[in-house]
């Protein structure tokens, strides 16, 4: 798996794979491109913009002695093209345009927190 | 040809006691009882993982404990898809000539031996371990986002398909070993605690200790159900990469329902894997036992009841007879077994069932085995 230099790592961006091979693009990393098994791949920031799919409130594991049961989360289609997991603010709906930002978590890390734009 | 002769099933739910290769060898020595076999006869020993047990080998730790000897003793890992894996398996090494009796075997104390959040924390594990589990992601969550595009793409409520545990919960109510058996409304279901904004914990499935088990045979003398058609799908993993409107339960069907020489109307009876509400409303949907959208319009008009167009989940579904892992989806198969073979009545005026299918999916959407089974003539 590459190593990216993104919100799991603790920089505050939000990053995808192109392939150089195919120009595929990609959220979860890989060695190689998943479709054409290139392995000439470099990391791309997005631009922040996208359309929630799917969201949910709850089902937080941790309870809320650190204010993680207000954490919603969503599936973004970004407008890149590809689909991410969030946060989310808790007022947005499947439909709805956000913008996508990197916060601090409850836990001490960052995540990607989706808002309504 | 391959043939499930035997079938075992514990009560699911609450077994204090009882661990979980104490629940394997129950279910499995009704299944061996049942298909009128000793330990001898059994060559190949399939079982699924157990979270409360993590043996590095519990296909040999279960067959020395039965007394049995099998030439193969091995596992299998896709989640709540293992048990109908390990059927198609079997079927497989039947057909080939590689065996003749095959026990497929799956077990857990799953509600009594762990915490309920050490139980949650693990099934969580299916996300993705950095790009989805840190954003504080459960098993509920992940299939609450199934729920909220599902309902979305339809213009659906959430009562729409609470109609499905209700029904589920109907069937349980006269089933003994059923781990809940009182009967719920849509009202019920909707002011229940919520757990994952849209599903409640009626939409939930229960944590449930408990044990199944089959035999799977080259041939038969007693009663039987025919091995008519295995189909598989693996699209994804994780929700992240799944395309929600192909989840993998249409393909899998069809290689089933071809390899049977049937199509879905042809379906006498079903055992829908149903850990969520809107599992079984996606599965029955892409199976093409309901129409678009309307898994819980059909729920709602009685579709599914034992008298309905197409009895489903007859022993109450991991929903209310309760789910312990790898054996949850395989009591939907010992109750189409126990239909096709004539011992549970079909209800007054109908035939008794000649086709059933069983759908099973492991993670989130992720792993899909459909097998379709035909009453032995």
């Amino acid at each position: 798996m590459s190593t990216r230099e993104d919100w799991t790592d603790g920089y505050e961006v939000v990053q995808l794979t192109r392939c150089e091979g195919c120009s595929r693009l990609f959220y979860l990393p890989r060695a190689r491109c998943p479709g054409c098994r290139s392995s000439a791949l470099k990391e791309v920031a997005i631009g922040g913009g996208g359309v929630v799919v799917a969201v949910t409130h709850g089902g937080i594991v941790g309870g809320s002695a650190d204010g993680a049961q207000n954490r919603g989360i969503a599936l973004v289609d970004l407008d890149e093209g590809v689909r991410m997991m969030a946060n989310s603010a808790t007022e947005v709906l499947p439909g709805d345009r956000i913008n996508i930002t990197v916060v601090a978590s409850p836990d001490g890390g960052l995540s990607p927190l989706a808002t309504p734009v | 040809m391959a043939w499930v002769t035997g079938v075992g099933l514990t009560p699911f739910g609450k077994l204090p006691g009882l661990d979980a290769l104490e629940l394997q060898e129950r279910a499995a020595n009704l299944a061996i009882d049942d298909a009128g076999l000793g330990s001898a006869d059994i060559d190949v020993v399939l079982t699924g993982y157990a979270t409360t047990m993590n043996h590095l080998m519990p296909a040999n730790l279960l067959a020395e404990s039965l007394g049995v000897r099998p030439e193969v003793a091995t596992g299998m890992n896709v989640g709540g898809a293992t048990g109908l894996a390990m059927l198609a398996h079997a079927r497989t090494l039947v057909e080939a000539g590689a065996a003749r009796h095959v026990l497929v075997v799956g077990g857990e104390n799953r509600a009594t031996g762990q915490s309920r959040a050490a139980s949650l924390a693990t099934l969580a594990q299916v996300g993705h371990r950095r790009y989805e589990v840190p954003l504080g992601g459960t098993i509920p969550a992940y299939y609450a986002l199934l729920a909220s595009a599902y309902l979305h793409r339809y213009g659906l409520t959430p009562e729409d398909i609470a109609w499905l545990p209700v029904q589920m919960r109907a069937h349980a109510v006269s089933r003994e070993g059923a781990q809940f058996r009182t009967p719920i409304t849509v009202d019920d279901v909707r002011s229940a605690r919520m757990v994952a904004d849209p599903l409640t914990l009626l939409d939930c499935c229960p944590v449930s200790d408990g044990g199944a088990a089959f035999v799977i045979s080259a041939e038969h003398d007693g009663p039987a159900a025919r091995v008519a058609g295995c189909g598989y799908a693996n699209l994804h993993q994780h929700v992240t990469e799944a395309d929600i409107t192909e989840v993998g339960a249409r393909i899998s069907s069809r290689q089933a329902f071809e390899q049977a020489g049937i199509g879905p109307r042809d379906v006498d009876i079903a055992g829908i894997y149903d850990s969520f509400s809107v599992t079984l409303a996606i599965l029955l949907e892409e199976i093409g036992l309901a129409p678009e959208g309307q898994a819980g319009r059909c729920a709602r008009d009685g579709e599914f009841a034992a008298d309905g167009r197409l009895p489903l989940n007859t022993h109450g579904g991991l929903l209310s007879y309760g789910h312990c892992g790898v054996g949850g989806g395989m009591a939907h198969v010992v109750e189409l077994v126990r239909h096709l073979r004539g011992e549970i009545a079909p209800a007054v005026g109908r035939p008794a069932p000649r086709w059933g299918v069983s759908h099973a999916d492991g993670g989130v959407l992720s792993a899909h085995v459909t097998t379709v089974l035909e009453a032995a003539s």
